[in-house]
């Protein structure tokens, strides 16, 4: 049997400094759990703060959760730690932006938004200008969720919701088939980021109907949601339209003479627009071979122009459903870097066809009635080519100064 | 009364994890949490986690314009190789790096490169032009008092090549009868409702510039209007 062991002598032993330990049920941690909390506060401590300075060029958009009821003010914006305590939950408040002021021929592009999102000078401006305006339709201060144009120069806010994002990669659908596809591909940083390329498939054929086909099952632990908006900007500018002269077929040898001219249906305003939309910008595409001589060619009255496109990166494990809030991370693609300049093409000044004519005195001109009846549908159709084939959109270009 | 701290809520003998999921839920609560945004970028690591902070700076640039609301200084910046002119508040035209006609650096005198900033030259949007304006010369497609052979600009005056303040652009395809002088825009200067202050001062030129004045034969009915006028022109700037 063995021994106990001496007891060592200690020289603070029966003195108030050590007590005596007290009998109690040790709570028992399993190594993994252990583990786990060690990792978790090694992966929670900021080990790195880097500061990098960055150039903000035009169009640079600056983004910021902005808690509820925060001033606007007419500078730009920086998000700090304060916003994230004054925010008592993670839905108390909304994303909003400010773009660096960007120019179009020298002139101040403007965004649209409401005159909650516009600083207290934008707002005095703007009575002062409805006030001097004798044909203003609205007068007095804007405020609460009235519509202003304001320039950039003056870096209003745009708030961005979730009604104003499409779903990319996982949650999105592709569409495939006769009547032309849509499908919007996740670029790789995003992949690498850990968004999934996983999309319901929805493929339309005129012979076949319609076929859908759902992407692969993803795990939402390590699945980070995507969603995204394009900002673009719009330049007004004249268009293609159509002149009909109406005639007489039996007095005139014509029903209809279409002359191609440029106008707009309405007052063109000076500024250049950005706006920003839910949808994928597709650049209007021009009308060739067949589609040309189809029909009168249709033209819209701005040019467009993609600036960049807005992406929320969602943390992991969130679910499809729900709605953005502070935690997302905001991540800007953009495809304009510099100030732009912008001309529409130029065409020159057309004149109104002349429609062809046989004038015969045969049976003291009772003939000459029968002769317009049989020129009118080859004028018609004349005319109608002719215009098809001289009409030119407008189409500017865009270059960067 | 004071509130009591997290740790006296936890007495000896608690369940461990039971605890360590209190603190961990108080430290959630109370500590600021690192938000990403294109400022800021967060990055975790097991080792950590990396934050980078990207704060606005500004880029020494030509023709980089900065304004008070008496002030608009210009940083040097070339047009075709030359340095424009600005009518200094302190007296008299220097070039954009402070050097008078000379090609000299007067100390005494003091003269900056600046312009002075009046609310008289705001437009109707409350915005200021600065701009540099050229004044062509008719014997060539370029600006200068002095040309060589190979169209090199050998002397200059302050009205060939300037820095102003303007009202209004007219966009850089304008092309006009009156084509004596070119405006390309460097900065735009946003007042206040009150025009007594400044609310931004925005760049619009980042770059030296190369100009040349492109002429074509006038129309019809651009001879009609003005009969003299046989060649219509546009100044052209473009970045190098």
């Amino acid at each position: 049997m063995k021994s106990p062991a001496p007891v060592k002598p200690n020289s603070l032993q029966g003195t108030s400094l050590i007590k005596k330990p007290r009998r109690t049920m040790l709570p028992v941690v399993s190594k993994d759990a252990l583990v786990r909390m060690i990792d978790k506060i090694r992966r929670s401590r900021v080990s790195t703060f880097a500061r990098r300075p960055v150039f903000l060029h035009p169009w640079s958009v600056v983004s910021s959760w902005l808690p509820k009821d925060s001033a606007i003010s007419s500078t730009l914006r920086v998000a700090t730690f304060d916003d994230d305590k004054a925010a008592a939950n993670d839905d108390d408040g909304s994303w909003h932006f400010q773009v660096m002021p960007g120019f179009v021929n020298g002139t101040p592009v403007r965004i649209s938004t409401i005159a909650a999102n516009a600083s207290e000078e934008t707002l005095i401006r703007i009575e002062k200008e409805r006030d001097a305006d004798p044909n203003a339709t609205q007068k007095g201060r804007p405020s609460g969720n009235d519509g202003v144009d304001v320039p950039l120069t003056e870096f209003p806010y745009l708030a961005i919701t979730d009604a104003d994002l499409r779903p990319v990669g996982y949650g999105a659908i592709s569409i495939a088939g006769d009547l032309g596809s849509q499908d919007e591909a996740v670029p790789q940083t995003f992949i690498a980021m850990g968004v999934k390329d996983s999309v319901t498939k929805l493929t339309i054929s005129l012979s076949g109907g319609i076929k859908i086909s759902e992407g692969e099952p993803v795990d939402l632990k390590t699945t980070r949601l995507l969603r995204a908006c394009d900002l673009v900007l719009k330049v007004e500018r004249a268009s293609l339209k159509f002149d009909i002269q109406k005639g007489n077929p039996f007095l005139d040898g014509y029903t209809q003479i279409v002359t191609p001219r440029y106008a707009r249906n309405s007052k063109t305003r000076k500024y250049a627009t950005l706006f920003t939309t839910e949808n994928a910008f597709i650049p209007p595409k021009e009308l060739e071979g067949d589609d040309l001589l189809s029909a009168l060619p249709a033209d819209e009255e701005y040019d467009y122009q993609k600036i960049a496109t807005i992406y929320f990166v969602s943390p992991f494990e969130t679910d499809p459903t729900a709605k953005i809030n502070k935690h997302w991370q905001v991540v800007v693609k953009y495809s304009v870097f510099w100030n732009l300049c912008h001309m529409p093409a130029a065409i020159p000044p057309m004149l109104p066809p002349d429609p062809i004519r046989f004038i015969t005195p045969l049976g003291f001109g009772m003939a000459q009635t029968f002769i317009n009846t049989i020129l009118a549908p080859i004028n018609d159709a004349t005319s109608r080519f002719m215009a098809t084939l001289r009409a030119k959109r407008q189409n500017g270009v865009f270059w960067s100064t | 009364m004071k509130k009591p701290n997290l740790l006296t809520r936890i007495k000896t003998g608690d369940n461990f994890l039971t605890a360590w999921r209190q603190i961990e839920a108080e430290l959630n609560r109370k500590t600021p949490k690192l938000l990403a945004s294109p400022v800021l970028t967060k990055r975790v690591t097991p080792n950590g986690i990396l934050v980078k902070h990207f704060y606005p700076d500004t880029w020494d640039h030509p023709f980089r314009v900065s304004a008070s609301s008496e002030l608009v200084k210009v940083s040097a910046g070339t047009v075709n190789g030359v340095l424009p002119y600005i009518d200094s508040p302190s007296g008299g035209y220097v070039r954009l790096n402070g050097l008078d006609r000379n090609g000299k650096f007067d100390f005494e005198a003091g003269i900056f490169p600046a312009l002075k900033l009046t609310s008289a030259k705001v437009n109707a949007d409350g915005g200021t032009y600065v701009m540099i304006k050229v004044k062509r010369n008719k014997t060539s497609n370029t600006f200068g008092s002095k040309i060589d052979d190979n169209n090199n600009i050998t002397a200059y005056e302050p009205e060939d090549l300037e820095i102003v303040l303007e009202k209004e652009f007219e966009g850089p395809t304008a092309a006009g009868v009156d084509n004596e002088f070119g405006y390309h825009p460097i900065g735009y200067l946003q007042w206040n409702a009150k025009r007594d202050d400044l609310i931004s001062c925005s760049q619009v030129c980042h770059f030296n510039l190369k100009y040349a004045f492109q002429d074509r034969r006038a129309t019809p009915a651009e001879i009609l209007k003005n009969p003299d006028q046989l060649t219509i022109g546009r100044h052209i700037f473009y970045p190098v």
